[in-house]
């Protein structure tokens, strides 16, 4: 469904993704690990066609992102790390008009309002200005708006940030019901438990590279520390001095 | 989902917005103010001069009047024949003074709506027999405070006031999606970018024009304007054709400036810069530079060679009484009685005759240098809308320097007319009749054929068109490349 062909993306000769080369399937959901600058975003951002590929190709259910573009938004939703949404009107305003622009046709309210509580937005919240939210109820509308699409392709960007415990396990849940229906996900992700919880496989990437792949099922706990290593090594480099004092502080106390 | 579909749901969403957050309301009440204020301060406009008009009208009725009820108990043997300046049967003092006209400019129904150049144009020409100079020059004298200033007219709205509302409106249309964040979720659906612009812009273009339009109307309305006249419809038709032209242009001009990808900050003063340089600097730049390249020979001057040429006749009015005399031996034949200043009258006409034709010289010459700064500046207009705009809207209201033309060339056809009818009867020392009285030459200005005025107003429309057209095209070239992403 979501495929990366030698996929380059480069700034002003800085390059941001080299020769990517990724699948993902229906019904799996493909977890991108990596430190800040490590090429997650602009995967996702390619794949979005909001930044032209360098050399390469993405394509989305088999059509080339950047020679379609509109016909492949037909096909995928995104959830940001932070849900943008105009402050001025309610949740439900915001995800009608998304949603209309998404489908090109209205669906009916309480359609609607299901989505949002299944997003886990309280019905009376739903009615309420956006302007009056916190970061996680915006971010529930977010899911509510990709789920509203009923896109086969769905891309991730820190989507769970912001989320309270209880509404990450709901997402979560929502993510393994979405895999069930046959949808594939890409999620870019800091968050290694949610990935080792909810993903098929998992990618690591380097400034810019995918250096490694795995299935969760294959990743034990000892993987889960490397991969956490690589990422602070990777930090590091790019001045993430602070994180890997933490992630050893945290060592310590074990 | 078909792009009208997409266009109709992102332009019922933006009155959406704009109903949460009240910014309608606040725009027509922005407008209602400012056009009201504008319709009230026209209609004062147009009703001080029509009050003048009306009390020089009944002047010249009065003072006619009075000549005809003296010319009456003079033939009655009621009233003695008064001294020659003062007696109404004497065509050169009747023609020349007592009698003499005023040649009025009607306000067409929309005058209200531009004061143009009617602030420095009178709408009235008192035309005698005496030289074109006695009336040419009679120009009104505005206070300077008010000339500085301008004046707060319909005109003045829309050409100065509305396109700070659309910057309001329109510095962000983009730059805002893309700094708060729903541009990336909106671009996530089949909607290309200038499908979003194009909704946005609707909204607000329909928004603007239509309250403007709207209140335009009303307040014709209760001014008193009637709109069922042909003419009046066709100003209206053009009123509103040129208008939507110039709101598009500023609402071109702001997707333009949104496509270059700045932040709203920027936009913002960009937009502004651009307002103070297409209505401020650019106006100041072309007077400067055609009064430099055609620069305006002083009226001081030209009135100082005037009275030379009126001082030469003078002194020729001797040699030029002789000549007359010798060219027309038949008039000069008459016997003149006693005390009778026929000779003295006649040396006045040929003195005035001879003066003429320099005069008319000197004042052409004058009339040429204005029309060569005309042609400058009709052609220089096209650099800045707003001038375009502007002289636009001042002819459709019929305040425009082509009118004041038309009047003044309408009076110089009058006033020939009128010596034509004065200058025999002075000539040959025939009396006036009671009957004469009736016959005097009335002057009725001749409206320019709506064509005329067609086809200037569409060369205007021409000169708002095309930069919609090439600011339209670069913003579609632009938001290619337009980041969705910060």
């Amino acid at each position: 469904m979501l495929q990366a062909t030698e996929l380059t993306k480069a700034y002003n000769g800085v390059i941001a993704l080299n020769k990517l080369n990724l699948t993902v399937n229906s019904g799996e959901i493909f977890c991108l690990l990596g430190a800040n600058g490590a090429g997650k975003t602009t995967t996702i951002n390619l794949f979005l066609n909001f930044v032209t590929p360098t050399g390469g190709r993405a394509l989305v259910n088999g059509i080339d992102v950047s020679e379609e573009p509109l016909e492949v938004k037909r096909h995928i939703a995104y959830i940001p790390e932070t849900v943008m949404l105009y402050p001025s009107l309610s949740g439900l305003e915001n995800l009608k008009y998304f949603t209309t622009l998404a489908l090109g046709h209205k669906r009916p309210e309480h359609e609607l309002l299901e989505l949002l509580g299944q997003a886990g937005l309280a019905k009376e919240a739903a009615f309420k200005r956006v302007s009056g939210y916190s970061k996680g109820m915006r971010q529930k509308v977010g899911i509510a708006i990709a789920m509203a699409k009923n896109a086969k392709a769905l891309l991730l960007d820190e989507p769970t940030s912001g989320l309270d415990p209880q509404a990450a396990n709901e997402f979560s849940k929502l993510l393994d019901r979405l895999k069930a229906e046959g949808v594939a996900i890409l999620m870019a992700t800091h968050d290694l438990f949610l990935a080792k919880q909810v993903g098929t496989r998992v990618g690591i990437m380097q400034r810019g590279i995918l250096v490694s792949t795995m299935t969760t099922d294959d990743l034990g706990h000892a993987d889960l520390e490397r991969i956490y290593l690589d990422i602070a090594d990777d930090c590091m480099d790019a001045g993430g001095r602070a994180m890997q004092g933490a992630i050893a502080e945290r060592k310590e106390d074990k | 989902m078909h792009t009208s579909l997409y266009l109709k749901e992102i332009f019922n969403f933006e009155r959406s917005l704009f109903r949460a957050d009240r910014l309608d309301f606040f725009v027509a009440l922005i407008l209602f103010a400012t056009v009201g204020y504008a319709f009230v301060n026209g209609q004062s406009w147009i009703d001080k001069q029509q009050q003048a008009v009306h009390a020089a009208q009944m002047e010249e009725s009065v003072r006619l009047q009075e000549l005809k009820d003296k010319l009456a108990g003079i033939d009655a043997g009621s009233l003695k024949p008064a001294k020659a300046y003062e007696n109404p049967a004497n065509a050169y003092w009747v023609g020349n003074r007592h009698a003499a006209t005023y040649a009025v400019l009607p306000p067409t129904a929309f005058a209200a709506t531009a004061i143009g150049q009617s602030d420095l144009n009178p709408p009235y020409i008192k035309v005698s027999s005496d030289n074109k100079e006695s009336f040419a020059l009679n120009e009104e004298i505005e206070n300077p405070g008010n000339l500085l200033i301008g004046n707060f007219d319909l005109a003045f709205v829309v050409v100065f006031l509305l396109p700070l509302l659309i910057i309001a409106l329109s510095y962000n249309l983009l730059s805002a999606e893309h700094e708060q964040g729903t541009l990336a979720i909106t671009m996530t659906n089949p909607v290309p970018l200038w499908v979003l612009i194009a909704g946005k812009l609707s909204f607000r273009v329909v928004l603007v024009f239509s309250l403007t339009a709207s209140m335009t109307v009303i307040g014709l309305l209760v001014i008193g304007t009637d709109l069922s006249t042909m003419d009046s419809l066709v100003r209206l038709g053009w009123w509103i054709v040129l208008l939507f032209a110039y709101i598009q242009f500023w609402f071109a001009l702001a997707a333009a400036v949104n496509a270059l990808a700045k932040s709203s900050a920027q936009n913002a003063l960009i937009l502004t810069g651009l307002w103070i340089v297409i209505l401020l600097v650019l106006p100041s730049f072309i007077s400067i530079a055609v009064n430099v390249a055609y620069p305006v020979p002083s009226r001081v001057a030209m009135v100082g060679l005037i009275r030379a040429a009126q001082t030469d006749a003078n002194k020729e009015s001797d040699a030029t009484v002789a000549r007359f005399e010798q060219e027309h031996p038949e008039m000069t034949a008459m016997p003149l009685a006693k005390g009778d200043d026929t000779a003295a009258i006649r040396k006045r006409v040929f003195v005035q005759q001879a003066a003429a034709s320099r005069i008319t010289q000197i004042m052409a010459r004058y009339d040429r240098q204005l029309a060569q700064q005309q042609r400058i500046v009709d052609s220089l207009r096209f650099l800045s809308p707003a001038i375009v705009m502007q002289e636009a809207l001042n002819a459709v209201a019929g305040t425009d320097n082509s009118r004041y033309q038309q009047l003044s060339l309408q009076v110089d056809a009058f006033h020939r007319v009128w010596q034509d009818f004065f200058l025999p009867k002075v000539l040959d020392n025939t009396p006036l009749t009671l009957a004469d009285y009736q016959n005097f030459p009335r002057f009725a200005y001749a409206e320019q054929a709506i064509s005329e005025t067609g086809m200037r107003l569409l060369g205007a429309l021409l000169g708002l068109v095309v930069p919609i057209a090439v600011l339209y095209l670069f913003s579609l070239r632009r938001i290619r490349d337009y980041p969705v992403t910060a």
